[in-house]
């Protein structure tokens, strides 16, 4: 599932917490079950935030990936 | 309203809150306690609320991205960061700016106070209908002009400006464009994606929103500092905790405006300046480019005296804006326009709403006609 091709995209680089974790959950909310969202976030704060919020609203994490640029590719179920 | 036999004609002040729009809100203050910046759950909740209304106002505004729509306390707050945070920050650049004559005190102040920072503005006049003069503004730039602003509907006389023309000319001059959009929003069309504006100011309950509520539209890529200080919300540009209600109750007022909410108001406004200029009274402004709610009229009398008078019968209108209406200045809009002495003196605002009655309309006239000719209503 983690080598599925997302359905959505969301760069959310340079968005604050928690207004990132709170647009990709608005997202998800419009994607229908089995898409995966994938989303961009930067490292620190948000890689220790952002993947917290989502699975409190309960939407499955399926890879959590640093990329070369230092921040964050997360893909999650919707 | 408290007294529901009061006709309440001052719209252009303040309005009454869209039902819908209280609904919003209360669901927020009952049900929800987070803050928008918190990262637990409660505060992620809040966060998406205000993301929510943020994405409705920057969707009806045709804004490229939500991003692009900062949340402030309202109109005033938006004009003065939009000019202090722009000249500040590219200080580097130039030293001067162009504002109309006839801005809301929000922008002709900040132009002051810029003018104490060592920058020089220049003001633009207008023509006798209040349309800024775009040859006289075309003439004002030169090197070194940051930022030209000119509302784009007058607050006094409703007079609408064509934004498509002053936005190029800044743009061809190498300027950023900013519009005091307060009164036209909801009421104008306004897509950001498609004119030259670089800046747009708002406020909620000039459209049936709750007070100490705004917005600054901030075109993508367009650089501006902070005036205060604080914390990371809006991006850095405006500290504060997010006042998530207000937004809530902004977007769902200006969802609630339709198309025939605005041809009924035109309707009405029209019938008021016909029997006006029936009964002789002077009406003040452009008549084709107008507010769909606004009529401002000149008689030979106080205009003040009037407004007491017809306040007493319960019937409120206003003499220029609320801003200046308890200074006892003359109004710069309607001086700027050229009018003489007696027609500023003589001069009142109706501002109507989408709930405004024709029979509201008739009790107005009938009270001012008796005021014009007795001194009484």
């Amino acid at each position: 599932m983690t080598e599925q091709t997302p359905d959505e995209i969301m760069d959310l680089r340079g968005v604050p917490c928690p207004v990132n974790a709170a647009r990709a959950i608005m997202q998800l909310a419009l994607m229908s079950e089995g898409e995966v969202l994938e989303i961009l976030i930067d490292d620190g704060e948000p890689i220790e935030n952002v993947p917290a919020s989502v699975e409190s609203a309960n939407y499955q994490i399926l890879l959590q990936e640093q990329q070369s640029g230092g921040y964050w590719l997360l893909r999650i179920a919707a | 309203m408290s007294n529901p036999a009061s006709i309440y004609l001052d719209n252009a002040s303040t309005t009454a809150l869209e039902p819908k729009a209280l609904s919003a809100m209360e669901s927020q203050w009952r049900e929800k306690v987070g803050n928008a910046s918190s990262i637990h759950a409660a505060g992620v909740g809040a966060a998406m609320e205000l993301e929510k209304a943020r994405a409705a106002i920057a969707g009806k505004i045709g804004a490229a991205s939500a991003d692009e729509l900062l949340f402030t306390a309202g109109g005033s707050e938006s004009n003065s960061l939009a000019l202090l945070g722009y000249c500040r920050a590219h200080r580097g650049r130039g030293n001067h700016l162009i504002v109309s004559a006839v801005e809301h005190p929000s922008v002709l102040e900040t132009a002051k106070q810029l003018g104490r920072e060592g920058f020089e503005f220049s003001v633009c006049g207008v023509d006798s209908l209040g349309r800024v003069n775009e040859r006289e503004f075309s003439s004002l730039f030169r090197k070194g002009t940051l930022l030209a602003s000119v509302m784009h509907a007058n607050n006094e006389v409703g007079t609408v400006n064509d934004l498509k023309e002053l936005g190029s000319i800044t743009h061809e001059h190498g300027a950023v464009f900013h519009t005091d959009a307060v009164q036209s929003l909801g009421k104008e069309a306004l897509n950001m994606s498609e004119l030259p504006v670089d800046f747009a100011s708002f406020s909620a309950h000039k459209l049936h929103g709750p007070r100490g509520i705004g917005a600054l539209y901030i075109r993508a890529g367009t650089v501006i500092e902070p005036v205060t200080y604080g914390g990371g919300h809006e991006r850095g540009l405006r500290p504060g905790t997010s006042n998530v209600e207000g937004a809530a109750g902004f977007a769902s007022a200006l969802g609630a405006i339709s198309e025939s909410d605005l041809a009924r108001m035109r309707e009405l406004r029209d019938g008021l300046i016909r029997r006006l200029k029936a009964e002789g009274f002077r009406v003040n402004g452009c008549i084709e480019r107008r507010l769909c709610n606004n009529v401002n009229l000149s008689f030979q009398g106080n205009g003040k005296k009037a407004l007491f008078a017809l306040s007493k019968r319960g019937i409120f209108v206003s003499t220029g804006s609320a801003c200046q209406s308890n200074k006892n200045t003359p109004s710069h809009v309607l001086v700027a326009m050229g009018l003489g002495a007696q027609e500023v003196h003589g001069s009142l605002r109706v501002s109507l709403s989408k709930w405004t009655k024709a029979s509201e309309l008739d009790v107005f006239l009938e009270a001012l006609l008796h005021f014009a000719r007795d001194g009484q209503t």
